[in-house]
Formats: structure tokens, sequence, C-alpha cells
């Protein structure tokens, strides 16, 4: 029986909206923290999904379908992120997240952590959202960003412990 | 990664979760819209079409094309050669050069600026289509204010120095300059080049008197309220005089003085008496502020007479458009490679003034002569490669410089001739050339290269050929017996060609198909034959026989765990290989980073084995920066390690080391002195071994807290911050051993690994503070040091008053 990525390879647009439902929402979140703008993290993911369709066959594996609808998304947002630096639309505090029912002690926490991820400059955004939501060894990320593993280990490194300056406070 | 770490990666993953519950995912992102979305390919009709769906239907209408074009390319190939598995040098397109893309000479300002101010408009329009803005106008808000000042004289057309400068008194050596600091039994190591005679900069440099050091200081810019705002200044180089290792002295520091700009020093050459500071500098506005995108972002290169150490004296700068990609030092000459993106946002009199790159000494800039200037044909470039080249030995400098209108990555230079890699990315082109599925692989792009021909400052544009795939690195380009072979990786999770180019950059042979799902970590090029490394789960090393450069063949290949990411050839049997220890599913074997070293016999082409391979526990910058492996006079090798981790029921552990070893005629890794601080060690370990003893019946996790505190009382902690002095570089000098770290350079004997003294090149207080601004960091290197808070350290006490963006050359005795 041909799995769903080898439906959605011959074409078959159910098949890939299936693999796409699987993930949905971690795409959406990652896009979401990168872009902090909900219309322009919508139009990323819708654009990823477009490319990611369109190029189905250059995906060998089940799970590398993933792994690879991030890698074009975290470009898309990178994309998005650079305009908009070129061109300062954007107010960097726009995206206030909705309210969940979590217990308020949980809640101010992630809040606090929320904000904190979306302090850190874009790229370091990159790496620890990329490692955080995808799950990403620095290898991959390392593909994504144009850095060499090291640099990414490095910057997460850093980055985190950013975090946890700004969380300390 | 450390556990602290680990663990806040999943609190992240777990707030985004918590906090994103009630984010719903909007209902254009349904799995049933993305449905209708990516099936509105198909349907290429259809009333009432959202934007994107309008969108994707004309995309839809050009893959259409594109599909039958392929259809009948591949029709038509089947039928000419059913069995064809690489393509014929014919039908593909990849094979010629052209790409109706070869870059022009015969362009003038006007042709560049008419070019770029259309360009603009395009841009504007797109941007208005796309997202609702005012064009140009809209973007230009803000950025006008800031753009640059005319501290650019606008010499039109300036004429460059074309011919190069009469070499005065003496040869500069190639190697590094040992004439200068004395002639007597002086043995040292030099910064791990490419190719032997063709100098590479580094962040520290030796000539086994004195160090030379780019440091981790800077200084701030403070805005009228006293907030720092910028930095001002970073990387002032020191000279530290060796001379008695257990007495290290800083004799001077050097800093070129700038005026309404940012500068920090990247890296550097010594040469005899010449110290040459290549820089990255930008422009600053009346109120100190830089933007920091890359824009205005100039490369800077000051020659320094060192005769007297003390008192390093300027002799001339030479500055260019665009930010420092590498250098090279050849002969009397140091050519410099920058990258120049021209902001074509901003507003049509500044694209116009800014379009075309400039270049000067002492801070007189005028534009590139016209007919030094390159265009390529196809109008979406907006990247110059721009490059430069200063004779340091005379009087003179004598620049000469070079633009194209494409853009610069990687390069690769032999002694007089100079190779650089773009890689781009575009789709228009491909659907032209209607490549195969697998030749499409829009993400990963193809690769194109200028060659230049360097002689005694001139640079002469020479060739231009592409290739499909991008380059890894440096090591992927070589240059033998007159042909030009590199190394490419095509798609994402695609496979690797090695081709091999004539004189003329145009295509002789090639071998593709090379491990297809992985993709390049390392390659070697060693006379007729090239070692190629792939990686996905395991590690094939691939040996690949050049002697005919049409057919290109893998002679051998061998399929271990892990792989190398830097190939150092020992002998003509044996080639080392320094990457990391994987599993069989590509996993780390180790909880924290490892190092592992591999000799491959590779005597028998056909059959290359791993004779020996050595783990060593910690990261090694030498994995990923050739500049980070040292070959010792004596034919030893040694490699930075630095780690830090956490073992459950180890506790922590933070090394950072500098390894020795040596491969014997069998490919043994003979392995010798660890050079490291072992005071540090024992502090941080005395805590654990307490922990452990109470602790006898459960398995119970040390409280990394507990731990910290433990170690920031420590009163060696507060007085000499040790313990992040991750090591950058080695230096080898005279028995002697430099590990060359953020802000300490220490030294120890080679022999018996006593330590025998330290001297601090950066105000480690300063290092620590740097990270309230970040924007800018392009000298220090990370390393995965952590820095600690704020609290943390204990109080700066000077506060670095910085003159706005003016910084001077201090002349500092330390001791």
């Amino acid at each position: 029986m041909a799995s769903t990525l080898e439906k959605a390879k011959q074409g078959d647009a159910q098949a890939f909206a299936e693999l796409y439902g699987m993930y949905a929402k971690d795409f959406y979140r990652f896009a979401l923290c990168m872009l902090k703008v909900r219309e322009d993290a919508e139009d990323a993911v819708q654009d990823a999904a477009l490319s990611v369709y369109k190029h189905i066959l250059n995906i060998k594996k089940d799970d590398a379908f993933k792994a690879y609808f991030f890698t074009v998304l975290a470009n898309e947002c990178r994309a998005r992120l650079k305009k908009r630096e070129i061109q300062k639309t954007v107010p960097l505090d726009d995206f206030v997240p909705a309210l969940a029912d979590a217990s308020a002690e949980n809640l101010s926490l992630s809040l606090e952590l929320q904000q904190a991820v979306s302090k850190l400059k874009d790229e370091e955004r990159t790496i620890v959202l990329l490692s955080a939501l995808a799950g990403f060894k620095s290898g991959q990320i390392a593909d994504i960003t144009g850095l060499t593993s090291g640099g990414v280990r490095s910057k997460l490194s850093r980055s985190l412990r950013l975090l946890r300056e700004e969380l300390s406070k | 990664m450390k556990k602290k770490d680990r663990d806040l990666l999943e609190n992240i993953k777990t707030s985004l979760n918590t906090v994103s519950e009630n984010e719903k995912l909007p209902e254009s992102l349904s799995q049933d819209s993305i449905l209708s979305l990516v099936e509105g390919k198909e349907q290429s009709k259809k009333n009432n079409m959202s934007g994107k769906q309008k969108r994707a239907t004309a995309f839809a209408t050009v893959a259409a094309v594109f599909v039958l074009c392929v259809c009948v390319f591949f029709a038509h190939r089947a039928a000419k050669n059913p069995a064809a598995v690489v393509p014929t040098p014919k039908t593909t397109a990849v094979q010629d050069n052209t790409y109706g893309d070869a870059p022009l000479y015969k362009s003038d300002y006007e042709a560049i600026e008419q070019r770029f101010v259309k360009y603009a408009k395009k841009i504007a329009a797109e941007q208005k289509i796309m997202y609702g803005l005012d064009g140009v106008t809209g973007a230009v808000d803000g950025f006008s204010k800031n753009a640059e000042k005319s501290t650019v004289s606008e010499a039109n057309g300036a004429k460059q120095n074309e011919t190069s400068a009469p070499v005065t008194d003496g040869e500069p050596t190639a190697e590094g300059g040992r004439g200068g600091a004395g002639e007597d039994d002086n043995s040292f190591s030099s910064t791990n080049v490419q190719v032997e005679g063709v100098d590479e900069a580094d962040i520290v440099k030796t000539d086994g008197k004195y160090l030379y050091v780019t440091s981790n200081d800077f200084d701030y810019i403070k805005n009228s309220k006293g907030e720092k705002t910028n930095i001002s200044n970073e990387g002032a180089v020191k000279i530290v005089d060796i001379k008695n290792p257990a007495e290290m002295k800083v004799v001077s520091s050097v800093l070129p003085k700038t005026k309404g700009q940012s500068i920090a020093v990247r890296e550097i050459y010594v040469n005899g008496n010449n110290l040459i500071l290549i820089c990255n500098v930008r422009k600053l506005d009346e109120n100190g502020n830089y933007y920091w995108y890359y824009y205005d972002n100039n490369t800077l290169v000051v020659v320094y007479d060192i005769s007297d150490r003390a008192e390093p004296k300027e002799k001339g700068r030479y500055e260019q458009t665009g930010s420092y990609l590498s250098s090279r030092l050849i002969g009397n000459r140091v050519y410099v490679f920058s990258n120049y993106d021209v902001n074509v946002y901003d507003e049509e009199t500044k694209v116009r003034e800014n379009c075309i790159p400039k270049c000067g000494e002492n801070g007189k800039l005028a534009r590139i002569p016209a007919e030094d200037i390159a265009v390529m044909r196809s109008t979406d470039r907006t990247s110059y490669l721009v490059i430069g080249s200063i004779n340091f030995y005379g009087d003179e400098l004598s620049p000469t410089s070079k633009a194209v209108l494409g853009g610069g990555e990687e390069s690769y230079c032999t002694a007089d001739t100079l190779y650089i890699s773009n890689s781009v990315y575009d789709y228009e082109l491909y659907t032209q050339q209607q490549l195969t599925d697998e030749e499409i692989t829009v993400d990963m792009g193809r690769t194109e290269i200028f060659s230049f021909l360097l002689n005694e400052g001139r640079i002469e544009y020479k060739n231009y050929g592409t290739v499909s795939g991008v380059v890894n690195d440096q090591f992927s380009m070589d240059e033998h017996n007159g042909y030009f072979r590199i190394a490419t990786t095509v798609g994402w999770n695609g496979y690797s060609i090695v081709t091999v180019l004539d004189k003329n950059l145009k295509r002789v042979g090639e071998l593709t198909k090379i491990a297809e799902g992985e993709q390049i970590y390392s390659v070697r090029f060693m006379g007729d034959t090239a070692y190629v490394v792939t990686f996905e789960n395991t590690d094939p090393l691939h040996v690949i026989d050049l002697s005919n450069p049409k057919e290109p063949k893998i002679l051998g290949q061998l399929e271990i765990p892990g792989f190398s990411s830097y190939l150092h050839p020992v002998s003509d049997k044996y080639i080392l290989g320094i990457g990391q220890d994987r599993n069989e599913e590509g996993e780390m074997t180790t909880e924290y980073e490892n190092t592992k070293l591999s000799v491959f016999d590779i005597s028998d082409p056909m059959n290359p084995t791993e004779v020996s391979t050595l783990v060593l526990d910690g990261y090694s910058a030498a994995q990923d920066n050739h500049k980070a492996f040292v070959v010792l006079p004596d034919g030893s090798y040694m490699i930075p390690l630095n780690l830090y981790y956490y073992g459950e029921g180890e506790g922590f552990r933070d090394i950072s080391r500098s390894f020795r070893f040596l491969i014997d005629e069998n490919g043994q890794i003979i392995s010798g002195n660890s050079y490291y601080n072992e005071r540090v060690v024992d502090i941080y370990e005395i805590p654990v071994d307490e922990k452990e003893e109470e602790t006898t019946t459960e398995a119970e996790e040390v409280d990394y807290d507990e731990y910290e505190e433990t170690y920031y009382e420590n009163d060696y902690y507060n007085t000499h911050y040790t313990y992040y002095n991750d090591i950058r570089r080695i230096v080898y000098a005279n028995s002697v051993v430099y590990n060359i770290g953020d802000y300490y350079i220490e030294a120890f004997d080679l022999e018996s690994a006593e330590r025998l003294g330290e001297v601090q090149v950066t105000d480690s207080k300063k290092f620590f503070d740097r990270d309230m601004v970040y924007y800018y960091s392009p000298v220090y290197e990370y390393n995965g040091a952590e820095i600690p808070t704020e609290s943390e350290v204990t109080d700066t006490t000077e506060e670095v008053e910085t003159s706005l963006a003016e910084t001077t050359t201090v002349a500092v005795t330390n001791g």
C-alpha cells in the first residue's frame, strides 16, 4: 500500500493535505512566533504549502515531510522578515497571544517565555524555534540558516542563555 | 547539549503550546483550505478566487507549460538514448556556460544607474501589489535620514592605479614574515592554508617572537541619555611579547582611528614588519547609530609598520564598499574580496548614487571606473563582488580594484588565479532551461564561478562558468594541471556532483549522482584525486579519479559511522578526517559533543580503509574551520577542544584544552599532551565528588544551581574568569604552546604540558557585558561559551567613555 507521501507525490492533493494536517498547528505556531502578525503567518504557511506541494518529489522519506515543510517555511518567514526590516513596516510588539485556559501560574510563565523568545533577534529566534518546535539538529538548522553547524550550536547555546537571563529578570 | 538547555527547549515548546492553544489555527490554514489551495493548481479557472488562489493559478499555468516542456524534453532524450543515466553533454542545458548570463564589460555608469533605477521601480511596484505599500516613498522613510553622509568624494571615474608598484627593498616572505623578528632558531606554526604560498588571514598570527591577536575588546556608542546604543569599535589587535612565555606582555594595542564610522577588526596578516588589519566599517548617523542592516558596510584594510612593536605606525589604508568576504596574501600584495549589496529600496537619487561600488585610499573613496565593472546580463542582480588589492610592502599602497555586478561567496585562490563562487537561486532560468525534475531544486540553486588573473596587483577578469548545486566551502574548489574542479551538492536531500572545467570555465567532464540523499560535508582535492565526504546517517568517503578530466569516476568508497567535516592530507598514503562520531542512525554517540579523528589509508584508491580513529570529548572548532587546525613544525598536529556538559551522575565538566597528536607511518593516531588549566578542572570537580558521596542510594539528579553557586562563589572564578576562556586558536612557537582563548592567552611547555603563564588580551568584564547590545557581532566566535548574567559579573566600575564614533590607537604596556 502506497504511503501517504507516495500518494501525494503522485499528485494526490488529498494525501498532501492529510500530511499537512498532521503538523498544521506546529507550522502555524512557528510562523506566528517568527512573524508576530497573524496575517503574515497565514500567508507564509500558505506560500510554504504551495511550494512544498510543487516540490514534493524532492522529499525522499515519509518522515522528511515535516522537516522539509519547516525548511521551506523558515525560508518564507526569513524572506518576510527581511522585507519588513528594510521597510520598517511592522511594529515589533504587534502580536499579543490569545490567552489560554491554563492555570494562571503556568500561563504567566508561558507568556513570559514566549515574550522572551520574541525578543530574540530574527536569526536567534529561528534557531531556537526550529530546535524547540521542529526538533531539528544543528546540522539541519545550519542548512536552513546558512550557518555552520558549529555556528548554530553556539548561537543556540547563546540564545538560550539570553532567554534564561530574560526570565530571571 | 547541556541538560538545562534541553529542559529550556522543552519548556519553550510546552509554553508555546499552552499559549497558542487558544490561538486557533486560522480557517485559511485548515486542512481543507490548504487542500483547495493546492488544488487550485489543477483547477485553472475558478470564480471568486482569493488573491492567494489567483497567484497559485498563475503559477500553475507556468508550471503546466513547464511540465509539458519537460515531458517533451524527456521523450526526446529517451528516444535518443533510452539507457542514459547521466545526461549527455549536448542535451543538458547546464552543460554549457551561457545561461544567457555571462558578465559584460561594455558598460558605463549611466547604463548601470538606469538598470538599478529600473529594478528599484519594479521592486517597489511588486511591493505595492503584495503588501499594499506605497512603493519607494514608503520605504524611504527612516532610511533617507540615515543614508550615507557625504564623506565620499564623488570623483567620477577617478583613475585607479592599474600598474603594480615596484617592489622595494627585499621580498616579503610568503609564510608569515620571519624576517622582522630575528632569524635565530625561530620555529613557529603558521595559519593552516589551503594553497601553499597563498596566505590566508586569521584572528591570530605569530612570527615566533610576538603574538598578534584580535581581541574581543569593544567600546560602546552612547546616546545623549547615556544609554549604550551600539558598538563603536571592536577587535583591537594586541601585540603580545612572548620572549618569556612565563611573563607575556601586551606591548601595544592597535585599532585604526575612524571618523563617522564604527569599526570591527575581522582578520589580520603579519608579514615581516607589516601588520595588516582587515576590518568592516559602517557609517554612523549624527546620533552615533547605524543600521544593523548591511548596506552600509565597507571593508577597510589598514597597513601598519611594526618595526617598533610597541608603537605601530599606520602606513596607509584602503577602503572598498561591501562586507568583507575573504582575502589572500600573495607576494607583497593583499587581495581583499567583499560583497556589496545595493539598497534598491532607497529613493531614486540614492539608488542612482549608490549603485556603483567605490574604493580608495585614506578615506577618499571614488567610484570604481566603469571599464573595471563587469555586469551580468540578467537584470535582477543587486549585489557586487568587489575585489581590491594593495601593496603593503612599499611606500605606496597602489590599490587596484575590479567589480562584478553578480555577487560572490566562497573563494579559492592559487598564486596567480582567483576563483570566486556565487550561488544563484532563480526560478526563471530553470524553467527556461527545461531541466529534469532533480535539477529543479530551486531551493538549492546553482553556482556561478568568476575567475580572475592576479599578477602583482593587476586583477584581470578572466572567465565565467556555472555548475548545478552549491559548494560547501573553499575546499570544494581546486585547480590542477590547467583544470578547475568543483564539488557541489544539488537539492535538498539531493546528490553531489564533481565537475571538471577547463581554463575558460567550460565544462569538460562531470561525475554526477554521487551519494543520493546525502550532502557534502568535506572535500579535498589532491592532484588527480578528489576525496569527498557525504553524510546523512553514515559517512561515505568517496575516492574520485580525475586523471581523465573528461570522465571522472569513483574508484572506491568507504562507509563508516559519523562524518568528517575537514580533510587534511597527511602523506601519499594517509588522509586525516576531523568530524564527529555518530551511530548507524546518524545520531551522536555521546551525550555531549565529540570530535572524531579518523585516518584513512588511501594507498589503494579502490579500497580506502579507516586505519585508526580517536573519539575525543568536546567540540573542536577545527571541524568547521581549517584555521583552527594546527600543523607543528615537527609534523604533529593540534586541535582545540571545548567541552562543557552536564552528565547525570558525573556532574559538570568544562574543559577547554589543546590536544596534540601524531600520525605514525602505519597511520596510527598517537595521542600527545593536552594543554589546559588544571586548576579550573579541579575546582569544578570537587563538588561533584562530594555530591556523589552524599547520594549513595539514589541516582539523584545533581542540582545545577547549587553547583553554579559553588562555582561563582569561588575566588578563582571571580578573579580569573578562566572558566569561560574557550580556546579560539592554538599557536606554537619555540617549544611553547599558546592557547588563544576568548580573552586570555595561556602558555604551556610543549613537552611537559606545564603551564607557564598567562596574559589577558580582552577585558573580561566588558566581554561579558557586550551581550547587552547584540545586533552586531562579527568578530567574536561564540564557540558555545557561556556568558554569565549581569548580576554574576561584578559591576563594571569604569564605564567606557567613547567619544562619538571616534576611536584611537592606544599603546598599552601591561604589567
